[in-house]
C-alpha cells in the first residue's frame, strides 16, 4: 500500500519540478508550523528562458480567458499565448528608435502592403508595422490638424508604413509640429494620408513629396539648427526622434476583464493599447516630456471600466471614456509625483491609494484631492513598489517598498513593518493575495515569501534562481492556489502539484524512448567540445604552456654581399707619369647565421598556465553560457517529451507541441553535433 | 550474441521506432498546405546557412583553432636588399712646389649589393598559443546565431501553421499575420544569405501562393 502511494506521489511529480516545502517560519511570535504535512508543489516552466528575449519585465493573465497571457520585456517586445503557455507569439509594442536618414517619400506611393524596413523607419510598434489606430486622443491637446480625422476614419492597411512612422512622433510633439505652420502640416499630411487618398490629401497644399524639414519648414529648420547645430536636424523627424528617444521597457499590462484581446500596456514611452490580441499597439497616451511618457502603472475603476487611471513618472492621468481622452490629475501632489502603483478600494472606489517614490497618497473623492498618508524619513522605505488593499479586510493596506513590507490596520492611518527583519533591506516588488483571508505572497528580488496568518509569520515558498531576478508575481487564474512567477528570463507556473497519477505504462514508454538518447552530461560535453570550450581540454592545453619553455625561438638568416669598384688616378704633371693608375676590384661575401633563444624561465612558471588571463575569463563565461543553454534545452525537451507520452494531444495543440519538440531537438543537434534523432513535426 | 556496435544500432533503431510521430487526420486542403511547408528550407539548412553567412560554421571555427595551434611551424620571413653606390673624388694640390692648380685627380667608383633573408620560428607556439583559446570566443557568437535563427525559424513556422489550422476570420488579423510572416522571412533571409527567397523563387507558383 505504501509503495503504491509512493508511486502515485512520484507519478504526480513527473510533470514538473517538484518542490517539497517544509516551512521554516520567520516572523514575530513563535507560532506552530502552518501545516503539519509538507506541501507538495510543482513548478512548470512555461518559457525555459531561451524562447524569450530577456529581461522580462511584466506579465498579465486575462481574467476572462486564463489561457491568454501577455509578457513584456525590457526591449519593448510583447509575447502572447492563447493556449496557456504552450506556444508563444512574439510581437513588439515598441522598439528602440533608430536613426532616421531618409526623408523623401512619394505621397500615397506606399499603396499595397507595406513591408517593414521599406522606407524610413524610425520606429515600429506593431508586429506588422501598421493596422493601427491613431494616437490623437490626448485630451485637450488634439492638434485639430488635418490629420486628426483622416487616420481615425481609415483602417487601410496600405497606410501602415506611414502610420508606423507617425509613431515616432508623440502627440505633444505632433501638436507642436502642427502648430508651426502650414508647411509642417503638409509634411505630416503627406506622412499620414492613407494611400487610397483622403481628406488629408486635399489639405496638403498640393505637395507631392513629404520631405525633411529643410525644404518644407525652413523657419523651423533654422530654429532646429540653431539648437542642434548643423550636423543634426536636417530632418524634422530625426530631430524629434532624437529628442524624444524614450526607453522601450514595458512596465505593466491591464487586460480588459471582458475581452482578452483588448489590453493596455504601460511602457517607458507612452501608453499603448491592443484590440487584436497583441498584433498592433497603437499609442493612446503620450506626454510632452520623457517623464510624462514614462508610464508605470494602470488601474481600472472596479465598477466603471471606462474609468482608467494611469501613473506616469510625472503625474497621474485619468481617462473617463475608456482611454479615448486623458486628463492630468490637477492636484499638485498627484500631478508632479512619480507614480508607481494605483490601488482602488473595491468597496468604495472613490478611495484610491497612489504609491509614489516618496510615500503613499490617498484620495477619498475619486481623484480630485490627494493627501500624503505615509512618508518615511528613510528614503528607501518611502519608495513604494506596490500598494494592495486586502480583499478580505478593507482596513488592511499593504505597502511594498524598496526596503521591506509595511501594513496598515486602519485603512492607511498608520503603517508598521511586518515580517520582523525578513524584508528589511530587501525590495518587495509585488504582493499577491491567496484565496483565504490572511494568505499573501510577497515577491522579493530573489524569493517569494508566503504568509497564511495575515503577516505574522512568513515562510519562503519559492527560492529564486541565482542568476535571474524575480520581476513579477500574479495569481494564476487557471488554477487554485497557483502563481505565475515572472523572472528575468522565465515564466513559471508555481503551485500545488495538480497533475494526477499518470499511467506508468506511459512513463515506461518514455523511459524506453529516452534510454537510447544521450545523457545530459554527454550532450553538454559534446557541445562544449564542439565549441572548443571543454574545460578539461582547455586546462590540459594550459598545463602544456610551461613546456613551451623547452622550445626555442629560432632565428636564421642568410646574407649575400657583392662589392664592385673602380679606382682611377690621373696625374696631370707630365714629368711624374708613374702616378697615373687605374684599378678595378670586387668583393663577394655570404653570411649564414642562426640564433636560438630559450625562455627557460617558463619551465618554472608562465602566466599562460594559470587561468588568470582575459582569455581564460572569457572562456569560463562562454562555457557557462553554452552549458546553461544546453541544459535548458535538454530539460525542456525531456519535459515536453514526457508530456507527449503521458498526455498525448491531437489537433493544433499536438502539432504545436511536436513543432516545439522539433525545434528543441534541432537546436540541441546544432549545438552538440547531431546527437539526437530529428523529430519532424510535419 | 551482439557486439557493442550492434547493441547501439539496435537501441537507435528502437528509439527511432518509438519516436512519438505526430499523426493527425487533417482535411485534404489543410494537409496540402502543411505539406507545402515541407518544401521550404529545413531548419538544419537555415542553421548551416546562417553559420556560414557569419563565417562561424563549426568546421570553420575548428579549422581556425587547429591552424592557430600549428602556426608556430610557419616562420616569420624577413627579406632585405640593400644597394650602396659610392663615387669618391679627391683632387691633390701642391702649392709650394707646383702651384695652386691641382695636379693629381683620384676617383673611386663602386657599388655594394647586399641581399639578406632571415626566418624566425616561434616554436613555443607549437606547445601553447593563446590564440587557440581566443578562437573559443566565437562559441558565444555561434550559440547566439543558432539561437536566433532557430527561434526565428520556428516563430515563423508556428505562425504559418496557426494561419493554416486556425485561419483568422477578419482580414485585418489575417493580413497582420501574413505581414509578420513576411517580416520573419526577410529577417531570416538577412541572416542566411537569402536562403528563403531563393527557395521561394524556385518553387512553383501554386505552392508559393500558400503563406
Amino acid at each position: 500500500m505504501a509503495a503504491r502511494a509512493k508511486r502515485s506521489w512520484a507519478a504526480s511529480c513527473v510533470m514538473g519540478l517538484c518542490i517539497l516545502m517544509g516551512g521554516t517560519a520567520y516572523g514575530q511570535p513563535e507560532t506552530p508550523p502552518q501545516e503539519a504535512l509538507p506541501v507538495l508543489k510543482s513548478l512548470d516552466n512555461l518559457s525555459r528562458g531561451f524562447r524569450f528575449a530577456p529581461p522580462l519585465t511584466a506579465i498579465a493573465q486575462s481574467p476572462s480567458n486564463p489561457d491568454v497571457i501577455y509578457v513584456g520585456t525590457e526591449h519593448g517586445l510583447v509575447y502572447t499565448t492563447d493556449d496557456g503557455g504552450l506556444s508563444w507569439e512574439e510581437g513588439g509594442a515598441l522598439v528602440k528608435r533608430g536613426r532616421f536618414y531618409g526623408a523623401i517619400r512619394k505621397q500615397g506611393g506606399g499603396s499595397g502592403a507595406s513591408l517593414p524596413g521599406a522606407g524610413p523607419k524610425s520606429t515600429s510598434y506593431s508586429r506588422v508595422s501598421g493596422v493601427n489606430a491613431p494616437s490623437n486622443q490626448f485630451g485637450g491637446r488634439d492638434p485639430g490638424g488635418p490629420n486628426a480625422g483622416s487616420i481615425e476614419d481609415s483602417d487601410q492597411f496600405s497606410n501602415s508604413a506611414f502610420t508606423a512612422d507617425s509613431a515616432a512622433l508623440t502627440n505633444g510633439e505632433l501638436t507642436k509640429a502642427a502648430s508651426d505652420g502650414s508647411a509642417v502640416r503638409s509634411h505630416y499630411n503627406a506622412m499620414f494620408v492613407p494611400a487610397s487618398g483622403g481628406s488629408a490629401a486635399a489639405t496638403s497644399g498640393g505637395s507631392d513629396l513629404a520631405v525633411g524639414i529643410r525644404a518644407r519648414a525652413p523657419r523651423l529648420a533654422i530654429q532646429v539648427r540653431r539648437k542642434k547645430r548643423w550636423g543634426i536636424g536636417t530632418s524634422l523627424q530625426q530631430s524629434l526622434a532624437l529628442k524624444s528617444g524614450g526607453g522601450t521597457a514595458i512596465h505593466f499590462f491591464d487586460i480588459n476583464p471582458q475581452n482578452p484581446n483588448d489590453a493596455l500596456v504601460a511602457t517607458a514611452d507612452g501608453l499603448r493599447r491592443t484590440t487584436d490580441g497583441g498584433y498592433s499597439w497603437p499609442l493612446v497616451l503620450t506626454g510632452a516630456t520623457k517623464d510624462e511618457r514614462h508610464v508605470n502603472h494602470i488601474a481600472r475603476h472596479p465598477k466603471n471600466r471606462e474609468v482608467i487611471f494611469v501613473g506616469t513618472s510625472l503625474g497621474l492621468k485619468i481617462s473617463r471614456d475608456g482611454g479615448k481622452t486623458w486628463q492630468p490629475a490637477l492636484h499638485p501632489l498627484a500631478s508632479s509625483s512619480d507614480v508607481r502603483w494605483i490601488e482602488f478600494d473595491i468597496q468604495n472606489p472613490d478611495v484610491i491609494y497612489i504609491g509614489v517614490t516618496f510615500g503613499l497618497l490617498r484620495t477619498t473623492d475619486g481623484g480630485r484631492s490627494f493627501g500624503l498618508i505615509f512618508r518615511s524619513a528613510w528614503p528607501p522605505l518611502s519608495r513604494v513598489r506596490a500598494v494592495r488593499r486586502d480583499p478580505h479586510d478593507p482596513q488592511r493596506v499593504w505597502l511594498a517598498t524598496a526596503d521591506g513590507l509595511l501594513l496598515s490596520e486602519d485603512g492607511g492611518g498608520k503603517f508598521e513593518r511586518v515580517g520582523g527583519l525578513v524584508f528589511v533591506g530587501f525590495s518587495v516588488w509585488t504582493l499577491t493575495f491567496g484565496r483565504e483571508p490572511g494568505h499573501l505572497y510577497a515577491t522579493t528580488t530573489r524569493d517569494i515569501w508566503e504568509t497564511r496568518d495575515g503577516g505574522k509569520t512568513w515562510t519562503i515558498t519559492y527560492f529564486g534562481p541565482n542568476h535571474w531576478k524575480n520581476m513579477f508575481t500574479i495569481k494564476d487564474q487557471s488554477r487554485e492556489n497557483s502563481l505565475l512567477i515572472l523572472t528575468q528570463a522565465e515564466v513559471l507556473r508555481y503551485g500545488p502539484a495538480r497533475h494526477g497519477p499518470v499511467s506508468m505504462d506511459a512513463v515506461h514508454r518514455f523511459r524506453r524512448h529516452t534510454a537510447g538518447e544521450p545523457l545530459l552530461n554527454e550532450v553538454v560535453a559534446a557541445a562544449l567540445k564542439r565549441s572548443g570550450l571543454y574545460i578539461p581540454q582547455l586546462l590540459g592545453y594550459r598545463r602544456g604552456a610551461r613546456w613551451a619553455g623547452l622550445l626555442p625561438t629560432v632565428e636564421a638568416a642568410v646574407g649575400y654581399l657583392d662589392f664592385d669598384g673602380d679606382y682611377l688616378r690621373n696625374n696631370v704633371q707630365s714629368n711624374i707619369d708613374g702616378l697615373s693608375v687605374s684599378r678595378r676590384g670586387g668583393l663577394e661575401t655570404t653570411v649564414f647565421s642562426v640564433f636560438a633563444n630559450w625562455n627557460l624561465d617558463h619551465l618554472i612558471f608562465t602566466r599562460n598556465e594559470a587561468p588568470i588571463t582575459r582569455a581564460a575569463r572569457v572562456n569560463l563565461h562562454m562555457e557557462w553560457v553554452v552549458k546553461s543553454t544546453v541544459v535548458t534545452l535538454y530539460e525542456e525537451r525531456r519535459r515536453l517529451l514526457l508530456e507527449s507520452f503521458v498526455r498525448p494531444e491531437n489537433g493544433r495543440i499536438g502539432l504545436l507541441r511536436a513543432l516545439r519538440l522539433e525545434e528543441l531537438t534541432a537546436h540541441l543537434n546544432a549545438l552538440s553535433g547531431d546527437l539526437f534523432q530529428p523529430m519532424p513535426a510535419l | 550474441m551482439f557486439n557493442r556496435n550492434g547493441i547501439v544500432i539496435l537501441v537507435l533503431m528502437m528509439s527511432f521506432s518509438l519516436t512519438p510521430a505526430f499523426a493527425e487526420d487533417w482535411s485534404p486542403m489543410i494537409q496540402r498546405q502543411l505539406d507545402a511547408l515541407k518544401e521550404e528550407p529545413s531548419v538544419q539548412k537555415a542553421q548551416a546557412a546562417a553559420l556560414s553567412f557569419f563565417n562561424i560554421s563549426p568546421d570553420g571555427v575548428q579549422g581556425m583553432r587547429s591552424r592557430a595551434s600549428y602556426k608556430g611551424l610557419m616562420p616569420t620571413l624577413d627579406a632585405r636588399y640593400r644597394r650602396n653606390d659610392t663615387n669618391l673624388n679627391v683632387d691633390t694640390t701642391n702649392t709650394v712646389a707646383i702651384g695652386p692648380d691641382a695636379f693629381l685627380f683620384d676617383n673611386v667608383v663602386g657599388s655594394v649589393n647586399e641581399v639578406q633573408v632571415g626566418v624566425r620560428f616561434n616554436l613555443p607556439l607549437l606547445v601553447f598559443n593563446a590564440e587557440v583559446l581566443d578562437v573559443g570566443s566565437l562559441a558565444v557568437l555561434q550559440e547566439g546565431v543558432l539561437k536566433e535563427v532557430t527561434r526565428l525559424y520556428y516563430t515563423r513556422r508556428r505562425l504559418q501553421i496557426d494561419l493554416i489550422l486556425n485561419p483568422p476570420g477578419d482580414p485585418a488579423t489575417r493580413m497582420s499575420k501574413e505581414l509578420r510572416i513576411e517580416e520573419l522571412t526577410s529577417t531570416l533571409d538577412a541572416m542566411t544569405g537569402n536562403l528563403f527567397s531563393r527557395s521561394l523563387n524556385r518553387r512553383p507558383k501554386a505552392v508559393r501562393a500558400i503563406p
